[in-house]
């Protein structure tokens, strides 16, 4: 069989499990619940902000809407890059995987399919986000800045990475509570790092040269400086901090490098689910 | 159809499949025997790709899943032991999905023409999880024949059904026997594999112990034909003529009863009814009775196991 007759079986073939998936997940509660959370966390920080104008006469930041959207985009893609988890692993688990490679189904049709079914689920979220923001934004009477299109474009690439990293964490996974276990571990880790790294920043250490702080600060920040290279979380942020000083060619990059490793995590599930077998 | 040759599969911890050579042919009914952990199921896990081997060759239409895999997939249909469905699909969608897989022109049809013929149609729009086991195991034999393959692999495909079910899959597997399709059938169930099978391999311990028909195993057990004969007016000449006969191997006389076993080389039922005629005896009824597979598969797993324990003790 030729390359083109393989690949366009294995197009047709992800494009039937994408179907299936993507409508598992909008005919499953847990995402509107996790929308509406993610938009009313939005409208609270949005409403705190409305607030400080009205009770000091200014804007507490620049650009209102770059926060709340953040958040709403980290728990969305938390949420998706989880539920590509629980996915992948249940079937494994269940033996539908199995069932599935009876057929003329692959690793890199599997992967794909399952892949893009929370691919697209996310970018109708971030619509349906910049539908939600517009509205508040009229209700507010404050015009959405120019560069929020710009972070709903980042946000694309880096949900995308974080998604994969799901993906790749499910398929050489043996089931769903091991999967469960070392994705909650990542990002709770990459989290807590971020957050101590901030919270010891504030700290002066004493002037001991051995000073434990002192210690930790540093290790910290090297472990940060790793993370800002790996997590989708520190892309996110960069990215965004970037755009709002106006350094494109920056703000690019993260585009980039969230795309490459993107493509190398979903790489690196096609080979892994090849290693690992569709068996428990 | 399928070729293997010195297939093998190791795990850190045993060795599951140890060099099995065999051979199914195009349009046969194959069995595939063995008792639990034999490794029919990581055998058929490698036929199919779910399991890499260790070692060895094997092809399937006569090449390898790596060479055209999407083409040799879509000419085999699996029913596998455990049938899964998915939950929030109904038997139709859960067909429907499955038709799409396979890229089949004219679902509908072909769906309702299958769901028909096993009697399922007016269940479609039922889950599978409200079915039967029956039901769900011919839900899962229409999966299998959607693209009406030519290889059929069923794993214990009679496992847990009641006798109307286990008719209801005997019926559908000799329908597709009639149809040509090759079918491998890997079973516990070995009256079911000696109503059906045209060729039979035994698996023991990880090995092919043997791979033939039916005869063929019989006379690797036991190279003798046993014939039970009804007799009247036995006289008491009759067991030396009978230790006269150079054919047979020996007899046991039990009043009007005699139980003999003749070498199976030709038929020598003639010559064994003129000599008890003319011994004076009246003969009533003759039947020739032939080892059953669960006998012959019995013989061969015991004697592999006691042949086996002798060369470890060794």
């Amino acid at each position: 069989m030729s390359d083109t007759s393989t690949m366009y079986k294995q197009i047709q073939t992800a494009l039937t499990i994408h179907r299936r998936d993507f409508r598992i997940a909008i005919f499953g509660p847990v995402l509107y619940i996790v929308t509406t959370i993610s938009i009313a966390i939005g409208i609270v920080i949005i409403r705190n902000y409305l607030n400080y104008i009205e009770s000091n006469g200014l804007y507490p930041m620049p650009d209102l809407f770059s926060f709340p959207f953040r958040w709403v985009i980290i728990l969305t893609s938390v949420y998706l890059a989880f539920s590509a988890v629980v996915a992948i692993a249940r079937e494994r688990e269940s033996g539908a995987m199995e069932l599935l490679f009876y057929g003329p189904v692959d690793n890199v049709s599997y992967v794909l399919g399952k892949y893009s079914a929370q691919l697209t689920v996310y970018c109708l979220l971030i619509i349906l986000y910049l539908i939600c923001f517009f509205i508040l934004s009229n209700i507010a009477g404050v015009q959405i800045p120019a560069n929020f299109y710009m972070m709903m474009l980042l946000s694309l690439f880096t949900g995308a990475y974080l998604i994969s990293v799901g993906v790749f964490v499910s398929t050489m996974s043996k089931s769903v509570r091991s999967a469960t276990l070392v994705f909650i571990t990542l990002i709770a880790s990459t989290l807590l790092i971020q957050a101590s790294q901030a919270w010891l920043s504030n700290i002066a250490p004493e002037s001991d040269y051995y000073n434990p702080v002192l210690l930790l600060q540093q290790l910290l920040g090297w472990i940060q400086v790793v993370l800002t290279w790996l997590s989708p979380f520190s892309y996110l942020n960069y990215g965004v901090n970037e755009m709002l000083r106006g350094n494109m060619t920056a703000f690019l990059r993260v585009i980039g490098l969230s795309f490459v490793f993107c493509i190398t995590f979903i790489f690196s599930s096609i080979i892994g689910l090849k290693i690992r077998g569709v068996r428990q | 159809m399928i070729s293997t040759r010195d297939l093998t599969k190791t795990y850190p911890e045993v060795e599951a499949v140890k060099s099995v050579t065999l051979n199914v042919r195009a349009g046969e009914v194959y069995g595939f025997l063995g008792p639990n952990g034999a490794g029919k199921s990581t055998t058929m896990a490698m036929l199919l790709g779910l399991v890499k081997p260790t070692s060895g060759q094997l092809s399937l239409f006569g090449t390898s899943l790596e060479n055209d895999y999407f083409a040799i997939k879509n000419a085999i249909g699996v029913v596998g032991e455990n049938p899964y469905f998915f939950d929030e699909m109904t038997a139709w969608e859960f067909l429907s999905f499955h038709a799409d897989i396979f890229m089949i022109e004219s679902k509908e049809n072909r769906i309702n023409e299958l769901m028909e013929n096993v009697g399922l149609r007016q269940y479609a729009n039922i889950r599978p999880s409200e079915y039967s086991r029956g039901m769900r195991q011919k839900l899962s034999f229409v999966r299998a024949l959607l693209h009406k393959p030519d290889l059929l692999m069923l794993d214990e495909p009679v496992s847990g059904l009641d006798p109307h079910g286990i008719r209801q899959i005997r019926g559908l597997i000799e329908e597709q026997k009639k149809s040509g399709t090759t079918i491998f059938i890997s079973s516990h169930i070995l009256s079911e594999i000696e109503r059906t099978a045209d060729r039979i391999a035994i698996m023991h311990k990880g090995k092919l112990l043997v791979e033939d028909n039916l005869d063929g195993l019989r006379y690797s057990v036991d190279q003798s034909v046993r014939v039970n004969v009804e007799v009247s007016n036995v006289p008491e000449t009759l067991s030396g003529v009978l230790s006269d006969i150079p054919h047979i191997v020996d007899h046991n006389i039990d009043g009007q009863h005699i139980e003999i076993r003749l070498d199976a080389t030709s038929d020598h039922r003639a010559e064994l009814s003129s000599a008890i005629t003319a011994s004076g005896a009246t003969i009533i009824g003759m039947e020739t009775r032939k080892a059953s597979l669960e006998e012959t598969f019995m013989t061969f797993t015991d004697d592999n196991v006691i042949g086996l324990s002798k060369g470890e003790a060794q």
